[in-house]
């Protein structure tokens, strides 16, 4: 049963019972009391009746015997003196034997819509029985019609509170079927969807919380699909990258294997394919495996000073940067942080590195660390190629390249800043990055200080 | 038509994959040039025509659905070369009108193979393949040596017609058994060399159609 129909029903069934009783009930009562004043009228009447018969008989007796016969015929005349078109007035002699006493007795006797009010009098030395007989058939009739009127208006007004009703609950109820058809549009993945309610009831304060359940349904389900996006964008790349360098390896193998006449230069070139290209896919496998399993393994965090290691991985670049004509220099205060020493190498040779490859002849790599706060500050900054603008946020992708060609030139797969930031991030720490495209970029690693340093 | 009047255009980034399939193609006498993005390969296209198009998928800048939707009017057959092996993405690119779809990493024959079929489907060629003093009607199936017709069973004929279309390439046996015998397993190789000595000892071809040992064969070249 739907809910209109719960609250339709009863109401409708209970008001014309409390129609119907109110109504039956008072004009039951008014009719009670109309026939009470017809009784007490009718009684009034016998009195006044009784009273002018001892009075007439009283002043024709004189003190005179009369005759029972003219006594008879004196009541007669007086009573039908006293009849009216609606009330009739009667009294005649009873037998001695009937008389049980005083001679007052009230007797009321309703027939044929006739109401009789009969008194026994005791009058000289007879017993006379006076009735009184009032026709109440008008009012009989009135209450017969009464009662049709009741059952007539209390039948439309019934049928006009129904009415009233039936759109009362249809109108209360709308917002709840508007909702049901919202959480249903909800339901089917339409997670944009708000429901509209105005004003400030329990309803409204509903439609408040399921538009609050779907945005955060609409936040989480973005967030998921976001997740995922990524995860195949990463799947994708990663199939993308290990394939590229196998199909050179296999597939120069395959030119190697089935090539008729191949010259000694021919066979040397599709080598040193080959042989580049299993170094491509070996460098890559191990970035991967470090990658996958930075947040897979325990660190094994021990107190590392950030200088010295900064120190000791450019003191191992030196050479290459001498080479290079790049000049590298430090700026370096002393700074305790818990580390996983392998790890944190791990970044900053890949910072390092990153600066280095970016870096054209005679340009300066500039590292430096210093303490702000709690943290320790890690700077490595370059005059190199620069990233745009609208990339930053992408290059801690893993496999996204700037630069793809000169990536893949200078032996790269895109995977060294997405390598960083999750060290940094397995540290509690954070990689930000400021560049500007063609005049350099500046990498700083944020970790928190060792408490105990 | 042989195959040195194909020109193919080949699109893709990584250098060394571009050299493979160049030096695929050259096995197969067809003349290539490559492009290593989508814009260089839009601008050669505007210059020069080119008889099929091996497009790589995942180019820097413009993807290779994007290229084969700047360029189809061109009426190009293009046959996508890609990483992916998802099903959704070889959809994608056979709807867009793509002839074929190669999954890296793949073989000499594997490439030269559907190389073969687009270039066949798509050119009018007249249907004769000749061989020295061999003809062949790929459309009439016959084969004629000498002038004289030599009577060779349907399997028989496409053998023979495999050989001539890549003489001088060693084929494995297995080769052979997946492309026309369309079998994909490693295994029972002797209906090949039934087949193949058939073809050897009918067309006379014992010096010509040789055996390389432990591997398949070879036609040398004519």
């Amino acid at each position: 049963m739907k809910i209109w129909q719960k609250i339709f029903l009863p109401s409708v069934v209970f008001t014309m019972i409390g129609v119907f009783a109110i109504s039956m009930w008072l004009v039951v009562r008014s009719h009670t009391l109309q026939l009470e004043a017809k009784k007490e009228s009718v009684q009034s009447r016998s009195s006044e009746v009784v009273a002018a018969l001892r009075q007439t008989v009283e002043d024709q007796k004189h003190g005179y015997f009369l005759s029972s016969s003219l006594i008879e015929e004196t009541i007669t005349e007086l009573c039908s003196e006293m009849s009216s078109e609606y009330v009739e007035v009667s009294a005649f002699r009873i037998d001695q034997a009937m008389y049980s006493g005083e001679n007052t007795c009230f007797t009321f006797s309703k027939e044929d819509g006739m109401l009789h009010f009969q008194t026994i009098i005791f009058l000289s030395g007879a017993v006379y029985q006076v009735i009184i007989s009032e026709n109440i058939q008008p009012l009989l009739a009135q209450f017969g019609e009464d009662i049709k009127t009741v059952q007539i208006y209390g039948t439309l007004v019934s049928m006009v509170i129904s009415i009233a009703l039936l759109i009362l609950a249809i109108a209360i109820t709308k917002p709840i079927k508007d909702m049901e058809k919202a959480t249903e549009r909800i339901a089917e993945g339409d997670y944009k969807y708000r429901i509209m309610y105005r004003g400030k009831d329990e309803l409204s304060e509903l439609a408040h919380h399921m538009n609050d359940m779907a945005f955060h349904i609409e936040a989480d389900t973005a967030f998921m699909e976001n997740i995922s996006e990524s995860r195949r964008m990463f799947i994708a790349n990663m199939t993308h990258e290990l394939k590229t360098p196998l199909t050179s390896i296999l597939g120069f193998a395959d030119v190697l294997r089935i090539k008729p006449d191949i010259s000694d230069e021919e066979r040397r070139n599709y080598a040193d394919i080959i042989f580049a290209e299993a170094n491509r896919l070996r460098m890559l496998s191990s970035r991967l495996m470090e990658l996958v399993t930075i947040n897979e393994v325990e660190l094994q965090m021990v107190p590392v000073n950030v200088a010295d290691l900064l120190a000791q991985t450019a003191k191992s670049y030196q050479p290459i940067c001498e080479e290079a004509k790049v000049s590298l220099t430090l700026e370096l205060e002393p700074a305790i942080i818990q580390a996983d020493e392998t790890l944190f190498a791990t970044l900053v040779v890949n910072l390092i590195d990153n600066a280095r490859k970016a870096s054209e002849t005679g340009k300066e790599i500039q590292v430096c660390c210093k303490k702000r706060h709690n943290h320790v500050l890690i700077q490595v900054k370059d005059q190199g190629s620069g990233i745009p603008k609208e990339q930053i946020c992408h290059v801690t992708e893993a496999f996204y390249m700037v630069d793809k060609s000169r990536t893949r030139k200078a032996g790269g797969a895109g995977i060294g800043l997405a390598l960083c930031k999750a060290i940094a991030t397995a540290h509690q720490g954070g990689l930000f990055i400021e560049s500007e495209y063609t005049k350099g970029t500046t990498i700083t690693v944020s970790v928190p200080l060792s408490k105990e340093g | 038509m042989s195959n040195s009047q194909y020109t193919i255009l080949i699109v893709e980034d990584d250098e060394n994959v571009a050299k493979y399939v160049q030096t695929c193609l050259s096995m197969g006498e067809y003349q290539s040039e490559i492009c290593s993005n989508g814009d260089a390969a839009i601008e050669r296209l505007s210059k020069q025509t080119f008889d099929l198009i091996l497009l790589d998928i995942m180019l820097p800048g413009m993807d290779g659905f994007a290229v084969q939707e700047q360029i189809k009017t061109k009426g190009i057959p293009i046959i996508f070369l890609t990483a992916m092996q998802d099903v959704s993405e070889k959809v994608r690119g056979l709807k867009a009108g793509a002839e074929d779809y190669i999954v890296k990493p793949f073989e000499v024959m594997e490439l030269l193979a559907r190389v073969e079929v687009v270039l066949r489907r798509c050119s009018k060629s007249n249907g004769k393949l000749t061989y020295e003093n061999i003809e062949i009607d790929t459309e009439k199936h016959t084969v004629k040596k000498n002038g004289e017709t030599v009577a060779v069973s349907p399997k028989e004929f496409e053998v023979l017609c495999y050989f001539i279309n890549y003489q001088d390439i060693v084929i494995s046996r297995e080769r052979l058994l997946v492309d026309l015998w369309d079998i994909n397993y490693m295994g029972e190789t002797r209906t090949v060399d039934t087949h193949v000595q058939q073809v050897r000892r009918k067309l006379e071809l014992k010096d010509r159609l040789l055996t390389v040992p432990k591997y398949g064969y070879k036609l040398v070249r004519g």
